[in-house]
């Protein structure tokens, strides 16, 4: 921990993934959890890594985090924390002395992942003493504060409360005072906001796109859900099947995808000033990943699947755009422009 | 208890009709805290003075946040809770207070579509035995074989082939694991379904194909849905009217477009805004300060104010003091809010 921000360059990414694979030995065979996925974070920036279940977007927090455990490993590829890799033997000692202290974690279930029998005070003392080398007193009171940063009233009573006495949403904020009571440079929140009610969803949102602000966090913000990326994120990586399909900044991504499946995940997105009737659907489902196939992913349910398409497209960027996308036939629209109309009648 | 003038139905597909599901006043008890150890439990009030009509072939949707009485009020309707208060008339029965037998027989006519469906299906149970066991709960046939014909029809129309009738569970997605599970519902040709969050557990991708499944059924079968969900966005697209819960009292009533276009009560509007946006440029307007989340023990002091009162930007002294009954505005639309 001798070379923080004086030698970094603004530009370069604090944490980079090039072409990471995670394989999962079973019963049935190795399923493919991740088949070469490759990003990059820049300081202060957030970079939202959107999928649906399956995708294998907590995968990759998993192994940003050396999170994976039998029967799952690394299998290639590099993890990149500021240049220097995370994989390894001298890796992985340098990432346990990153890990909770230059990035933390929050996780999905704020229910279940705070200690029932350790108060609040305790849970933040602990990280501090941890990482941070602090005394117990100082602990506390920079505990306080936290809970106080991250919009709790009654700090110094709160601390002395247990998890099961708190809502839901104030959980999830004492999971945020966790995560950045070493003042992280990096915050992997996997989908921090999944439990909660969507008024409280709102105020968490705003508590991270605050903190991120105020103390130059870069945030890799996992979730499913595109309304969430919108409102918080700056750039997107979309998942499918355990690769990126498609990455660029949020505006462009929403605006102009590529890639028919983020097309088709946008479309199928309900807004609330939509008052059409039919939602749109992508027919089908992602392919287990036990047997992932050959050529690209998506191609039995893509509209526009042609021959090519049994070859496996790479992540490709476009000239003359920010951004890349894997696909052999990329339109700007792929879909149909209208819903489907309604089914042909029932047998 | 307080009635509601006049009908609750108004603008629906089947006005003029008499309604299938009609509620009065319902309340529900649950179970608190024994003030004395070997004492009678106390009472705490989760549903208080529910009223709605729900017509012939429409869908109401149940909106609100965890802890507001929603999946509640959906198992009171099937009469799986004691009632308390109020009258249930269904399909111009009174359900109100019905003998086990009564209930067993009701079911034919409501049933249940569960949010997750991971846990809602017997893993060790095929597809044909798993649709097939109301037909043989309710003695329409002797075994699941003798039913193998029906369960291939029902999953024609859940769009699900038919080669799967010999499957377990674990082999299916979600998307067709809940159509399992509105097969089942279906097997019985109920006149009301009442879906409890049914899409919040499938993928966004997926949940578009089970709602449209759902109004392909509900077009051709004319069912009845009460369409349970946690929040505004997905709703619109199937429901008729939809219904603000909030704390165990209904907040707003009205058509789909009322209720996005002109929210009345201050809540339904703080769930409006809440709701995430998939447009960047539409930044999310953080909700003015939501009250804080509902604790069951809360709501037995809460009283005359209303439960919105804390946390409302609009609360005045009476809101503190009154809470505000359901009241008509317009047409199509019932608002207990003393300032909307």
């Amino acid at each position: 921990m001798d070379d923080p921000a004086m030698t970094a360059d603004d530009t370069a990414p604090i944490l980079e993934l090039r072409n990471l694979e995670v394989e999962f030995d079973t019963r049935a065979g190795t399923v493919h959890g991740l088949r070469g996925v490759s990003f990059a974070i820049r300081r202060g920036e957030t970079l939202a890594l959107v999928g649906e279940s399956g995708s294998g977007k907590s995968v990759t927090a998993s192994a940003i985090m050396g999170l994976i455990q039998l029967p799952g490993a690394v299998t290639g590829g590099e993890i990149l924390w500021k240049g220097q890799s995370l994989l390894g033997r001298a890796g992985e000692r340098r990432a346990r002395r990153l890990r909770g202290r230059e990035m933390s974690m929050v996780f999905q279930d704020p229910m279940t992942s705070l200690n029932p029998l350790m108060s609040i005070g305790s849970h933040l003392v602990e990280v501090q003493r941890r990482h941070m080398g602090l005394s117990r007193r100082a602990a506390a009171a920079r505990g306080a504060e936290l809970l106080d940063a991250v919009g709790i009233t009654e700090p110094h009573r709160r601390m002395g409360q247990f998890p099961h006495e708190l809502s839901g949403g104030m959980r999830q904020r004492v999971m945020i005072a966790l995560a950045i009571a070493c003042e992280p440079e990096l915050l992997i929140a996997d989908e921090p906001t999944t439990a909660l009610d969507v008024t409280i969803q709102a105020q968490v949102l705003d508590l991270l796109s605050d903190l991120q602000r105020d103390m130059g966090l870069s945030i890799l913000l996992i979730t499913h859900d595109l309304g969430v990326v919108a409102g918080l994120c700056e750039q997107v990586a979309v998942m499918y099947a355990g690769e990126i399909v498609e990455t660029g900044a949020a505006d462009d991504i929403f605006d102009r995808a590529r890639h028919p499946y983020t097309q088709g995940l946008i479309r199928s997105t309900p807004r609330l000033t939509d008052r059409s009737e039919r939602l749109v659907s992508i027919d089908g489902a992602p392919p287990g990943l036990l047997h992932p196939p050959a050529g690209c992913a998506f191609e039995p349910r893509c509209p526009q699947s042609s021959e090519r398409c049994r070859a496996r497209p790479a992540l490709a960027a476009e000239p003359g755009r920010q951004g890349a996308f894997a696909c052999w036939n990329s339109t700007p629209s792929a879909w149909p422009e209208a819903a489907p109309g309604p089914k042909a009648s029932f047998a | 208890m307080t009635h509601f003038p006049g009908p609750l139905s108004a603008g629906t597909p089947a006005s003029g009709a008499a309604p299938l599901l009609s509620v009065r006043g319902l309340a529900v008890d649950f179970d608190g805290p024994r003030k004395k150890i070997w004492g009678p439990p106390s009472k705490i009030r989760v549903l208080e003075d529910i009223s709605f009509d729900l017509a012939r072939g429409e869908t109401l949707g149940l909106v609100g946040e965890s802890g507001s009485g929603k999946s509640t009020l959906g198992r009171a309707v099937l009469r799986r809770l004691p009632i308390a208060d109020g009258r249930i008339v269904f399909d111009g029965k009174d359900i109100t207070h019905l003998p086990l037998a009564g209930r067993r027989a009701l079911s034919r006519d409501i049933q249940m579509v569960f949010q997750d469906p991971y846990t809602s299906l017997n893993p060790r149970m095929k597809v044909l035995d798993l649709i097939a066991e109301p037909l043989i709960v309710h003695g329409i046939v002797e075994s699941a074989e003798e039913a193998r014909d029906r369960v291939a029809e029902l999953l024609r129309l859940v769009n699900l082939p038919v080669e799967n009738i010999d499957r377990f569970p674990h082999g299916f997605s979600g998307g067709q694991r809940q159509r399992i599970g509105i097969a089942r519902a279906l097997a019985l040709r109920p006149k009301l379904i009442i879906a409890d969050e049914p899409v919040s557990a499938l993928d966004v991708s997926v949940r578009a194909q089970v709602v449209n499944l759902m109004q392909d059924l509900q077009a051709e079968l004319g069912i009845s849905y009460l369409f349970v969900a946690h929040d505004l966005s997905i709703v619109r697209h199937i429901s008729d009217r939809i219904a603000i819960l909030h704390r165990g009292r209904m907040v707003e009533m009205a058509g789909c477009d009322a209720i996005y276009d002109r929210p009345a009560h201050p809540y339904t509007a703080t769930l409006l805004k809440a709701v995430p946006e998939p447009d960047p440029r539409h930044r999310r307007g953080t909700p003015t300060a939501p009250p804080p989340a509902p604790r069951i023990g809360e709501l037995v002091m809460e009283g005359g104010a209303c439960r919105y009162s804390k946390g409302c930007a609009k609360a005045t002294e009476r809101c503190r003091a009154e809470a505000p009954v359901m009241s008509r505005r317009g047409r199509d639309r019932w608002v207990a809010c003393w300032e909307a």
